[in-house]
């Protein structure tokens, strides 16, 4: 069969995008692995911090840059014992053992750097 | 097949419009020709019909003895990106669409030009605008084209009938790109799926999962972005660790690239629907074309008295060289016939028209009917 069913030919919603979105900043995320949920309850509330397989925990994502996370109030920033209790040698307020920390990176903006750079898309 | 003026439509941009192709015009030069139009005879329509799928046929040989070979030296992927192709290859992971660019002037076989195989666009007029218009103008006449149809029925066929959530991710700096998008995501809507839409900017990487801008993750993505770009940019590493399934699926990087074009000259020399490739040239007669191997929209296509010209100015690996076969003219009017595989079928055609011997970004789209 060569032609289409006319009556099923119907595309409603294709004219529902209008708006041109411009590309953002690129936006940096990481967030914390821990190996003791204690350490990670201590940067952060319980409901944020998730088991990751075995005893490790992960911390919620945050922006790696600080003026964005300045911005966004409900960015969780990198954590209080960063800022309050937590020292290179262990929590100063003796808040249980310093287990180890590591950050990995997650983000957005990691695919459209070629198209933003001025090449077609489509072919 | 003839070139003939016919009635433009009332309102015809207005309708345009709100069949929402509101790119008909673009910068005051038209892209949509209203009043003129191709008619085939039935006999032409089924010689590309034939082409169409025997060419499908011969890529999906072609990738098959590659990956069973390994050998992807000709097509420049490295270690990752031909993991890729293996790994979806051997998963059976369906192709959804693509574009064979074909000469064709009613008299001679179509020869292929190229294979827009993983972001062909031109989608939306080729499928419905140009058979709304068939509604209005030729409404006894026939049109090749069961795009629509076939697409809706790839979606159902997709999954063996599971419903999915499909993310459909353009480059939306892009009017084109993003109706063409959207208008893809509604076939895959009317067979049943839900669908969500995102630049492709916004995808997200967090540790094991490509993300929305929900932090829901992509299950399944339909992305109008290269694969080898997407592979050159900074979350390529993570796709082959990712879960997501990738529509085109990645062994489209064996046919999207003008590399394919020597691989199917070898496999199939003198082929009436092929025209000779090769990379460098020499055992082709004649004037000749030089194409990037990763070209887009004619970008970077030039045309060599001889393969030895091409080869003294444009030699490189990244260059191709085909057999130069002119576009037929009618009246000056050069049409291309842009021939749509859904699934693995040909679905029908839409045709592009320019001025000069190349298609460009700034070729017309011509409605037909038979």
């Amino acid at each position: 069969m060569k032609r289409s069913d006319g009556v099923t030919l119907t595309v409603a919603g294709v004219a529902l995008v209008t708006a041109t979105v411009l590309a953002p900043n690129y936006q940096s995320l990481e967030r914390k692995r821990y190996t003791d949920r204690r350490d990670c309850e201590c940067d952060y509330s319980a409901a944020q911090c998730q088991s990751a397989g075995g005893t490790e925990v992960v911390g919620p994502w945050f922006a790696s840059d600080e003026t964005i996370r300045r911005q966004d109030p409900a960015d969780p920033g990198p954590g209080h014992c960063d800022r309050h209790w937590r020292s290179s040698s262990g929590y100063s307020g003796g808040r249980g053992e310093h287990g180890s920390v590591t950050t990995e990176p997650g983000y957005r903006n990691g695919f459209g750097g070629t198209a933003r750079r001025g090449t077609p898309p489509r072919s | 097949m003839e070139r003939l003026v016919c009635p433009p439509r009332d309102h015809w941009a207005a309708r345009l419009e709100a069949q929402g192709f509101d790119y008909h015009t673009s910068d005051g030069v038209p892209y949509w020709s209203e009043g003129v139009c191709y008619r085939f005879t039935t006999d032409e329509i089924d010689q590309l019909e034939a082409a169409t799928d025997e060419l499908h046929s011969m890529c999906l040989s072609m990738v098959a003895d590659t990956v069973a070979s390994g050998d992807y030296h000709a097509f420049s992927l490295d270690a990752d990106a031909a993991a890729l192709v293996e790994r979806s290859w051997k998963r059976r992971e369906p192709a959804l669409m693509g574009r064979m660019d074909l000469c064709f002037d009613g008299r001679s076989a179509p020869k292929l030009y190229e294979y827009n195989a993983d972001t062909p666009t031109s989608l939306l007029e080729a499928a419905a605008i140009q058979w709304f218009w068939l509604q209005d103008v030729y409404p006894q006449a026939d049109q090749f084209n069961s795009i629509h149809e076939k697409l809706i029925a790839a979606w159902q066929q997709r999954w063996h009938g599971d419903l999915r959530t499909v993310h459909f991710a353009s480059f939306s700096a892009s009017r084109e790109d993003e109706a063409n998008v959207e208008y893809l995501r509604t076939t895959c809507a009317l067979a049943g799926h839900a669908t969500i839409e995102l630049d492709i900017q916004d995808v997200g990487w967090k540790g094991r999962h490509f993300l929305d801008l929900q932090d829901q993750p992509i299950d399944q993505l339909f992305k109008l972005y290269p694969w080898e770009w997407m592979l050159d940019e900074p979350f390529g590493r993570h796709i082959a660790s990712a879960p997501t399934e990738w529509i085109e699926p990645a062994w489209k990087l064996l046919l999207s690239t003008k590399a394919l074009l020597p691989a199917l000259w070898k496999r199939h020399p003198g082929h009436p629907n092929l025209l000779a490739a090769s990379f460098d040239g020499r055992l082709i007669d004649g004037p000749v074309v030089a194409k990037p191997r990763l070209g887009r929209e004619g970008a970077g296509i030039q045309v060599f008295p001889t393969a030895l010209d091409a080869w003294a100015e444009r030699a490189s690996t990244d260059i191709v060289i085909q057999q130069y076969q002119p576009l037929p003219s009618f009246e000056g009017h050069r049409p291309v016939i842009g021939s749509w595989v859904i699934g693995n079928q040909a679905a029908g055609i839409g045709i592009r028209e320019s001025l000069t011997d190349i298609t460009s970004n700034t070729s017309r789209f011509v409605p037909h009917w038979f």
